[in-house]
């Protein structure tokens, strides 16, 4: 039987399961093994596979979206989470940048008309309505953002789900490159994890304990070097809790690494994995 | 039982995969009177059920759109049944003639410390802010400013600057000065702002799900106030005209030039609006009225088409009545989501009469400010206290002759009528469904 853990009132959560997709790199095993490993030039890591979506709905998305649906099925399915059950809430600064510039350039043109499929494409929560027809959901979902914040507010986004309903929430971070000419020189690779989160005992497997609290960036414990391509993409603090989630200790991750270390930004403190049960 | 380390991310030791088992999708209920919540488990979408939620007390709200530029202008117009809406302006590049709901008065520039962030979006939501200055100050000094959210919708955030920006680029080959995608741009660019000028240090974001993004913030604010890290919440919802959402309705061919006639047998169509609303939601405290309970839902059926006897729809109704432990009964009106288009509308009748049963009370209020996208969910809300808080039902502009075949009860004129308890609701491409249900302050 799997132990059960010990809780404050609030702003604990338990951690199911995590979903990375960015070059190279398939899902959260192929990220945190990437030192043994390196990135990978198999198909699944050059191009997100995003089998979510049915081919039908698919071949009409944005490398966003594919992204998002690609390791939010990656965290459901790792939870053991009901795909049509689960509250999924999605975090990007830029959203859908790059079919928004297409119309951008449709607009320059006097009279004409703009694409109506790039027109709903260009919403914030255009993943959420595509995997929430491919996953028969019905629950509401959202999509959110606060800058470089997203990781941390799309946290207490969830927890604000798992106190108040039952069932499990996916948080999602997604981060196209910026296009020229609205990127002015900002370069980075697109980005996507996910976390599986519910409260605690939930279901028949376990987790990490988490609890979310605020203090100085300087209290984290689990710092990673990224790769000079993903430093910049705003949700790069996503990719550090995955990798801290990924391993076995327990750890404290800065959510808000950009602000200065005497500010209180919020931390994620991960208890270490729980033992097998046997 | 052997020890099974993560795979695929699983972050437990037991696997247990549920992941291909395709869950049912509900189907069709019949009319109910009451709601039962056992009718949702095991359904899929039932997560959303959850707690009763207990009531949050709405302060104070203020208002800026095509109404009026304060609140008290654009109350005394919701009495009056005066209309917002105008003509477009040229510089949305339409050539056929269009109807919008546009902020007619002067929106000063922002003090100097936001000039990086200064843009109509921002300049109409300070607009909005400036009338809520007491308030604030009060909730500051009573929570502390970093225990007061933020949290706002924006469906268009700053993209008429990237316009202005791109076609800028376009002739001269550079962006302008003063255009940064980070600061024009970003549906996040309004916080700092929002929090600067109202001086809040408390969680703050920005939820955007297209025309039910300041919706959505209600739902938000009373569960960060249920879960204890804020005692009161800033939310609402701001959007600014631009090309790319007029011309974007125009691509669906939506757009009615003449004014919107939501839920009228002769409507054309819909017209886009701009605007601002905002509410201060606290814990305790006197309040003009209170917010009860949110139903959230997904269709799970089309990116723009609602789902045709509007199940998300009703959905999110009976999910706000739920948590908020009401009947259809206990409900006085409902102010409609009402775009104008024929299909949105038969959607949301169908879903109301099956719920609440033919007759339901409706009041549908885009005819005043036109469709302002993502500005328009907490405007809806905020019409909805003032009616409460007023004892009236403003007149549906436009509505009359209304379409016989929506078994709902259209209000055509201002009716002076004392309401225990409304939803106002709000529906958005991708299939995303919003219910406030909002009480009178007891």
């Amino acid at each position: 039987m799997s132990a059960k853990l010990v809780m404050s009132p609030v702003l604990t959560l338990e951690l199911r399961a995590i979903g990375v997709w960015t070059p190279g790199y398939a899902d959260a095993q192929a990220w945190a093994q990437r030192d043994a490993c390196g990135p990978s030039d198999e198909p699944n890591a050059r191009a997100p596979k995003a089998e979510l979506l049915p081919p039908m709905l698919r071949r009409r998305t944005s490398l966003l979206t594919r992204m998002a649906a690609e390791v939010a099925a990656q965290a459901i399915h790792g939870g053991a989470f009901d795909p049509g059950n689960v509250a999924v809430i999605y975090g990007s600064m830029y959203g859908e940048i790059r079919t928004t510039l297409d119309l951008l350039g449709a607009l320059l043109t006097p009279d004409a008309p703009l694409s109506p499929t790039k027109f709903h494409n260009s919403v914030h929560n255009t993943a959420a309505g595509y995997v929430s027809i491919a996953a028969h959901n019905r629950c509401g979902n959202a999509a959110l953002t606060a800058g470089r914040s997203t990781l941390a507010m799309g946290l207490l986004e969830c927890l604000g789900l798992l106190g108040s309903c039952e069932e499990p929430a996916v948080l999602v971070l997604a981060e196209e490159p910026l296009p020229e000419p609205l990127a002015a020189g900002r370069v980075y690779e697109p980005l996507a994890a996910a976390f599986g989160l519910c409260k605690p005992g939930f279901g028949d497997m376990s987790g990490r304990a988490c609890r979310l609290r605020q203090g100085s960036r300087d209290e984290a414990t689990h710092v990673v070097r990224l790769p000079a391509s993903l430093v910049e993409s705003p949700c790069a603090p996503a990719l550090v809790l995955a990798d801290a989630a990924m391993r076995p200790g327990a750890s404290v991750v800065a959510l808000e690494p950009h602000l200065p270390p005497d500010a209180r930004g919020w931390l994620l403190e991960l208890d270490a994995r729980p033992e097998a049960s046997t | 039982m052997t020890r099974q380390g993560p795979t695929n991310g699983a972050i437990g030791t037991e696997r247990h995969d549920r992941y291909d088992r395709g869950p049912d999708i509900g189907g069709g209920r019949g009319a109910a009177r009451n709601v039962d919540p056992e009718r949702f488990r095991g359904e899929a979408g039932a997560a959303m059920l959850g707690a009763r939620m207990r009531p949050v007390p709405i302060t104070a709200l203020s208002l800026c759109n095509g109404m009026g530029m304060t609140t008290a202008e654009i109350l005394e117009a919701l009495r009056a049944g005066r209309s917002g809406l105008g003509p477009c302006p040229p510089e949305i590049g339409l050539t056929t003639p269009a109807t919008v709901g546009a902020v007619r008065g002067g929106l000063p520039p922002l003090p100097a410390r936001f000039a990086a962030h200064d843009t109509r979006l921002t300049r109409i939501a300070a607009r909005a802010l400036a009338e809520l200055e007491g308030p604030l100050a009060r909730a500051r000094a009573r929570w502390g400013r970093d225990r007061v959210a933020v949290l706002l919708g924006t469906s268009t955030g700053g993209i008429g600057e990237s316009e202005l920006a791109y076609a800028h680029h376009h002739q001269h080959g550079a962006l302008p000065g003063g255009y940064s995608v980070e600061t024009s741009h970003a549906l996040d660019a309004i916080l700092p702002v929002v929090c600067g000028l109202a001086d809040l240090a408390g969680p703050a974001y920005v939820l955007s799900t297209a025309c039910s993004s300041s919706a959505k913030v209600f739902a938000a604010a009373q569960r960060l106030i249920h879960l204890g890290v804020c005692d009161a919440a800033l939310v609402g919802g701001v959007d600014s005209l631009c090309q790319l959402t007029v011309r974007g309705f125009a691509g669906l061919e939506v757009l009615s030039a003449a004014p919107c006639r939501p839920f009228s047998s002769e409507r054309a169509g819909i017209n886009i609006g701009e605007g601002a609303a905002l509410c201060l939601l606290e814990r305790e405290g006197e309040g003009l009225a209170r917010l009860l309970a949110v139903g959230e839902s997904s269709d799970a059926f089309h990116m723009t088409s609602p789902h045709p006897d509007g199940l998300g729809a009703r959905m999110a109704m009976e999910r706000a009545l739920i948590a908020a432990g009401l009947r259809p009964d206990e409900v006085d009106h409902i102010n409609v989501h009402g775009t104008g288009t024929k299909q949105n509308d038969s959607a949301e009748g169908a879903a109301i009469a099956s719920l609440f049963g033919a007759g339901m009370r409706v009041v549908a209020t885009k005819g005043y400010t036109g469709h302002q996208l993502g500005a328009a969910g907490a405007t809806e809300v905020a019409f909805t206290v003032l009616a409460i808080q007023h004892g009236f039902l403003p007149a549906s502009v436009g509505a009359a002759p209304v379409d016989q075949e929506i078994a709902v009860r259209v209000t055509t004129e201002h009716t002076v009528m004392r309401t225990r308890a409304a939803i106002s609701n709000s529906f958005a491409f991708g299939g995303s469904n919003v219910s406030v249900l909002v009480g009178a302050s007891t």
